[in-house]
C-alpha cells in the first residue's frame, strides 16, 4: 500500500519553487564562512602592538632584518586567533546541540553543568598531577569530569520518566554547578598562592595559552565530532520537536540523544581544558542564527561553527585592542554580552 | 482483510505501578481495517495506541507488527510502515508546515544528512495539498491555529507512505467542516490503497460514521469490540459512561449516539 499512496502522490503533484529561505540561509553561510577567512587573517594584526600587513607577509622590507612583526603574528598572534577560532565553533556547535535535545532556550555547556564539570576535572589534574605531566593531563580529566556531569545529569533526569521534562535536566546542570563551584573553591583554598592565581586566571577564560600545537590539536578533536554531530543533524530536527514525535517518525532517540550529548560535551570539555570555562557563545550565536536561517540544523550546525568561530575570534581581538593597551581575557567580554542577553531570553516569554 | 497487521496479546501496563492502564488486553487488527478506539477517560485508549506505536513497551504481554516484535523492528523500518497523529506537538513552532511535513520523509532517507530531493518535495507537495494546507506550507508552526497545525502533523503522517496510521484524536481541535475533511481523506485512503487506520477518538458519532469496527475500552480492558451497528447500544453506553444515552438512527442509517439530560 505504500507504493500505492506514494505513486498517487506524485502523480498530483503539481510543480512549485524551491524553498524562499534556501537562497537566504546560502548567503548567510557564504557571509559566515568570509567572516571566518577575514577574522584569521585580519584579527591577529589588532592588539597593543599593531602589526604591519605588508610586513607579516615580508613585501617590501629588507629579508635579512629580524622581522619583528612577522615573529610577533606567528609565534603569539595567529596562534591565540586560530584557538578562538576553533573554541568558537566548538561552543556554538555545543550549544545548538543541547538547545534542541532539550528543548530549552537557555541551554548550553554551562546550564548543563558540564562546563562546571570540566572545569573541575581540569583544576584537579593541574593540583593533583606533578607540574610537568599537568598540561597534558588536564584535557583528559576535564573530559573524564564532563562526561560525568552528563552521565550524572542525565541519570537524575531518567528516573523521572523517559525525560519527560527538559526543565528537570536544566535545574539537574544548576545544582551540578553549585557543586562544582564548591570544588573549586575548595581546591584553590589548597593550593599555594601561586597555584590559587594562576588558577584564577584560567577561570577567567583566555585564549592565550595557545600555541599553533594546541590549536591544532583542539581543531583535529573539535572537527571529528563535528562531523559526528553533522550526521547527526537531521535527527536533531526530529528531536527538537519532541522526543514521541522522533521516536514515530524513525529516530531511536535514547541513542541519538547519547551520541549528541557526548559529542558536543567532549568538544566542550576539550576547550574547557584549555581556555578555561568561556561562557555563553553557545547562547548568543545559535540565536541570532536562528532568526536569520530557520531551524534547520541541517543548515543551522554550520553556521554555528562558523558563527561562533567568528564571533570569539572578534570577542578576543575586542579584548586585546582596548584603549590604553589593557588586555583582558575574552571570558569577561563573552559575560558582559551574554549576561544580559540571557536575561533578555529569560524575560521575554 | 486476512492478514493481521498489528497483534496485541494479554498486554498489561502500569504507568505507577498500581493503577493498570491496560490489562490483559488482546486483539488483532487486520490489513485495511478502519477502527476505531472509544471510552471514557483513563480507559486506556491512548496507552494502547502507543503501545502500538512502540513508544511504550509494556510490562508483560506481546505486541506485533505482521508477526514480528515490535521492538525487534529498527525504528526507521517500522516509521516506513507505521506512522502516528498525535493529539497535539508543541516542539514544532519554529519549524514551517513544510518543514515539519518533510520529516515525514526522514525514514526514507539516507540516515545521516539527508537533505531532500525531488521526491520528497512532491510528496510533501501532494500531502499538503490533500490535507488543504498547500497555501500555507512556508507558514511557521506557531503562527497555525491549532486546527491546521493538527492538519500538518496528519500531512507529516501521510508522508511516511505508511501501511498502517494510528491517530489519537485526530480531530480534537477541528470545527466541523475539518473533522469531515480529515475523516473523508482517511476513509478515500482506506478504500483507494488499503490503508489501514486505528483511530482514537472521544467523538462517538464521528467514529460511528466512519469506522467499521470500534473497540471499546474501559478500566485498561475491551469491553466490546465490533461493528458500529452491533456495538453502539444504550445499555453498553450509558453502563460505559455512567449517563443516561439514547441511540438514534441518521437519515442514512448510521448510529447517532446523544446524551439525556
Amino acid at each position: 500500500m505504500s507504493a500505492g499512496l506514494r505513486e498517487s502522490l506524485l502523480a498530483g503533484a503539481s510543480e512549485s519553487a524551491a524553498a524562499p529561505r534556501a537562497g537566504r540561509s546560502a548567503l548567510v553561510l557564504a557571509g559566515l564562512a568570509v567572516a571566518v577567512v577575514l577574522c584569521a587573517l585580519v584579527c591577529p594584526l589588532i592588539g597593543a602592538t599593531r602589526l604591519n600587513f605588508a610586513a607579516v607577509f615580508g613585501i617590501g622590507i629588507d629579508a635579512s632584518a629580524p622581522n619583528v612583526d612577522r615573529h610577533i603574528f606567528m609565534t603569539t598572534r595567529l596562534p591565540r586567533v586560530l584557538f578562538g577560532l576553533v573554541a568558537g565553533a566548538a561552543l556554538g556547535l555545543a550549544g545548538v546541540v543541547y538547545q534542541a535535545i532539550l528543548r530549552n532556550d537557555l541551554a548550553e555547556p554551562f546550564t548543563l553543568g558540564v562546563a562546571g564539570g570540566a572545569t573541575v576535572g581540569a583544576l584537579l589534574a593541574f593540583h593533583l598531577a606533578p607540574m610537568l605531566w599537568a598540561p597534558s593531563l588536564m584535557p583528559f580529566s576535564a573530559l573524564l569530569f564532563a562526561m560525568l556531569a552528563v552521565v550524572v545529569i542525565y541519570g537524575l533526569a531518567r528516573r523521572r520518566g523517559p525525560l519527560s521534562s527538559p526543565a528537570t535536566l536544566i535545574l539537574a546542570g544548576v545544582t551540578l554547578n553549585f557543586l562544582f563551584g564548591s570544588v573549586i573553591l575548595l581546591i584553590q583554598y589548597l593550593s599555594n598562592p601561586y597555584q590559587t592565581m594562576l588558577m584564577l586566571r584560567w577561570l577567567m577564560g583566555g585564549l592565550d595559552t595557545g600555541s599553533l600545537r594546541v590549536a591544532g590539536g583542539c581543531a583535529a578533536i573539535v572537527v571529528a565530532t563535528a562531523v559526528v554531530l553533522f550526521g547527526m543533524a537531521r535527527r536533531l530536527n526530529l528531536l527538537a520537536v519532541g522526543d514521541q514525535a522522533a521516536h514515530h517518525l524513525g529516530v531511536p532517540v535514547e541513542s541519538t540523544r547519547l551520541i549528541c550529548l557526548g559529542a558536543a560535551s567532549a568538544m566542550a570539555a576539550v576547550i574547557v581544558a584549555y581556555a578555561g570555562p568561556i561562557g555563553f557563545v553557545g547562547l548568543i550565536v545559535p540565536h541570532i542564527l536562528r532568526r536569520l536561517i530557520g531551524a534547520d540544523h541541517r543548515l543551522l550546525l554550520p553556521a554555528a561553527a562558523l558563527g561562533g568561530a567568528a564571533f570569539l575570534a572578534l570577542c578576543d581581538t575586542a579584548a586585546r585592542a582596548l584603549p590604553g593597551g589593557a588586555e583582558i581575557p575574552v571570558g569577561i567580554v563573552t559575560a558582559f554580552l551574554g549576561a544580559p542577553f540571557f536575561l533578555w531570553l529569560l524575560f521575554r516569554r | 482483510m486476512t492478514e493481521p497487521v498489528f497483534q496485541v496479546e494479554a498486554v498489561t501496563h502500569s504507568f505507577d505501578g498500581v493503577a493498570r492502564a491496560l490489562d490483559g488486553v488482546s486483539l488483532s487488527v487486520m490489513r485495511g481495517e478502519f477502527i476505531g478506539i472509544i471510552g471514557p477517560n483513563g480507559a486506556g485508549k491512548s496507552t494502547l495506541l502507543n503501545v502500538l506505536t512502540g513508544w511504550i513497551v509494556p510490562e508483560a504481554g506481546a505486541v506485533r507488527f505482521r508477526g514480528t516484535a515490535i521492538g525487534a523492528i529498527p525504528r526507521r523500518a517500522y516509521a516506513r510502515e507505521v506512522a502516528v497523529v498525535p493529539q497535539r506537538e508543541e516542539g514544532a513552532g519554529a519549524f514551517t508546515a513544510e518543514e515539519v511535513v518533510l520529516m515525514g520523509r526522514y525514514a526514507h532517507q539516507p540516515p545521516l544528512v539527508g537533505f531532500d530531493d525531488a521526491e520528497d518535495r512532491a510528496i510533501a507537495r501532494g500531502v499538503l495539498a490533500l490535507t488543504g494546507m498547500a497555501a500555507m506550507a512556508q507558514r511557521r508552526m506557531a503562527t497555525l491555529s491549532g486546527g491546521e497545525r493538527q492538519r500538518v502533523l496528519v500531512a507529516r503522517a501521510l508522508a511516511q507512505c505508511p501501511e498502517a496510521l494510528l491517530l489519537d484524536e485526530p480531530t480534537a481541535s477541528l470545527d466541523l467542516g475539518h473533522q469531515r475533511d480529515v475523516f473523508g481523506l482517511l476513509e478515500r485512503l482506506n478504500q483507494a490503497h488499503g490503508l489501514t487506520v486505528v483511530a482514537v477518538t472521544h467523538d462517538i458519532n464521528l467514529a460511528a460514521l466512519y469506522c467499521r469496527r470500534l473497540i471499546v475500552m474501559k478500566e485498561g480492558r475491551v469491553v466490546a469490540d465490533g461493528a458500529p451497528e452491533a456495538i453502539l447500544r444504550e445499555d453498553l453506553l450509558t453502563s460505559l459512561y455512567g449517563v443516561p444515552i439514547d441511540v438514534s438512527r441518521d437519515p442514512q442509517g448510521h448510529p447517532r449516539v446523544g446524551m439525556l439530560k
